[in-house]
């Protein structure tokens, strides 16, 4: 779910930022208009800095790769349990964390170290229309559209 | 975890697992996530020591405290004194 949030460990700059989604798409010839689409906050500076020692940025990355562990194990947990009291509880506690999981994102983005790019609206329109193509395979034919 | 002795037994059919039983499996799970539990909650707050910024601090501690909480949620499914559990 989180796979197009990357924390960027590597860049130092705000430029760097956009490596990692560049990367992602494989498409350098579109960093203009990429960069048009930008979301992104004002970075908060580090008391730490930007040195070999853990600073609060680091630790949220952290903190996240923590989240992400504990989630993914417990989606294999909740589907796996057969006592019903147990399998309701594990599924709580598994929408609860990833409630904190999106949280701590928020509050990542908030501090400005998530960068966002939107999408060109055109390949979007392109793709409903593809899929919307799709609509004559339909096992269901009265729920066309 | 479906296994029944109904042939055997002459029992009639469960709808669905008993409520009173931990299955072997459960049990492994449940073992494994206190782990994860107890690791998380340490690490938040480890990591909550060591922020400058008080509402990142503030964050870490609160994850810290779900992880716990998670945690005594967790445990009551291994209390032999729980009715659930006998």
């Amino acid at each position: 779910m989180y796979g197009q949030y990357q924390p960027q460990f590597t860049g130092p700059q705000v430029a760097q930022g956009m490596q990692g989604m560049m990367g992602m798409h494989g498409m350098q010839g579109m960093q203009q208009q990429q960069q048009q689409n930008k979301i992104k906050n004002p970075q908060t500076n580090l008391a730490q800095g930007k040195g070999p020692q853990i600073n609060d940025r680091d630790n949220l990355n952290l903190a996240l790769a923590q989240e992400k562990y504990i989630t993914d194990n417990f989606n294999v947990f909740v589907r796996e349990a057969s006592h019903r009291q147990l399998h309701t509880d594990v599924m709580r506690i598994f929408i609860e964390t990833h409630a904190m999981t999106r949280e701590l994102f928020n509050l990542m983005f908030r501090k400005g170290w998530y960068t966002l790019e939107g999408e060109q609206k055109q390949k979007l329109a392109q793709s409903y229309q593809k899929f919307q193509g799709y609509s004559n395979q339909f096992p269901y034919s009265n729920q066309m559209h | 975890m479906y296994q029944t002795n109904q042939q055997q037994m002459g029992q009639q059919i469960m709808p669905e697992p008993p409520n009173n039983m931990i299955s072997t499996k459960d049990y492994l799970y449940l073992t494994d996530a206190l782990s994860w539990e107890l690791g998380a909650m340490k690490m938040m707050h480890h990591a909550a020591m060591n922020c400058a910024d008080p509402e990142i601090s503030d964050f870490l501690n609160r994850a810290g405290q779900m992880h716990q909480a998670h945690y005594l949620q967790l445990l009551t499914h291994l209390n032999p004194a729980n009715a659930i559990n006998m």
